[in-house]
């Protein structure tokens, strides 16, 4: 998995491109996210446009990212769902914990309500 | 004579940068028993998940342990078995991730995504010859292979 981020105002966007698997991207995106809580960003939008594919350890370090970015008084959301990913996420509820866009202007918005 | 089933058993040492293969053989036969390509999608994953146990819970992350993966295709349905050389582990005590308590824990969702697609799925516990998962779907009608 490879990710870049880029500031949009005060929030972090991070493209993240490839699997989000065990052993592979799931170590990653958690140091990707620690990284950025360090350096004091805490508004963060997750685009996974360009994620091929992810299991459920994927899924579960979406969730832990999500929980730790709350706990330290953040926010994050999640961008371009693919269709499956989408799936995933509908099939153990966890769409209604995140917050989804398909359009970054919007979810660049909500950060501001 | 009608065709019974055809198998075909794979083995390799348990780790994960090994799984990619067996997703994409899954895959691939999938595609040929007449899934489209969500059903090739979630065979796959299911593969990947049975195969991330058998590592993970199974095998306890012993690379010197193997997995053990065998694919049978009879004319109603693919059947997938993936067994460990460890212990395997107890359906019973995986946590329902849809339960408000554990709706944010970070793991415990891989049986139940290939509960979600399979049509069935049998986990047994062998003293010797280790865990093993076995799950199966029934083939889509129009493209039975004969």
């Amino acid at each position: 998995m490879k990710s870049k981020t880029r500031d949009v105002g005060d929030v972090t966007i991070v493209e993240l491109t490839g699997k989000i698997t065990i052993g592979e991207g799931e170590i990653k995106l958690r140091k990707d996210i620690e990284a950025l809580l360090q350096m004091g960003k805490k508004k963060i939008l997750l685009d996974l446009g360009h994620v091929t594919f992810m299991d459920s350890s994927g899924v579960g370090e979406l969730v832990g990212c999500y929980t730790t970015v709350k706990n330290r008084g953040g926010a994050m959301r999640l961008l371009k769902l693919t269709r499956k990913i989408q799936d995933l996420l509908q099939i153990t509820e966890l769409i209604t914990v995140f917050e989804v866009f398909d359009d970054e202007a919007k979810a660049l918005e909500s950060f501001s309500a | 004579m009608g065709r019974t089933s055809d198998s075909v058993s794979l083995h390799m040492p348990g780790r994960f940068e090994n799984i990619d293969l067996f997703q994409y053989l899954g895959e691939q036969l999938a595609e040929l028993c007449g899934f489209d390509s969500d059903g090739s999608f979630w065979i796959g994953l299911s593969i990947r998940e049975a195969l991330n146990n058998a590592i993970l819970h199974g095998n306890k992350k012993d690379a010197s342990k193997e997995i053990h993966v065998t694919f049978t295709l009879t004319p109603d349905e693919l059947e997938i078995a993936v067994r460990d050389e460890g212990f395997g582990f107890a359906i019973n005590v995986v946590p329902d991730p849809l339960k408000p308590n554990n709706l944010l824990k970070t793991s415990g969702r891989g049986i139940f995504y290939i509960k979600n697609y399979m049509d069935r799925i049998d986990l047994s516990r062998a003293a010797k010859e280790g865990g093993e998962i076995r799950m199966s779907k029934r083939c889509p009608k129009s493209a039975r292979p004969k």
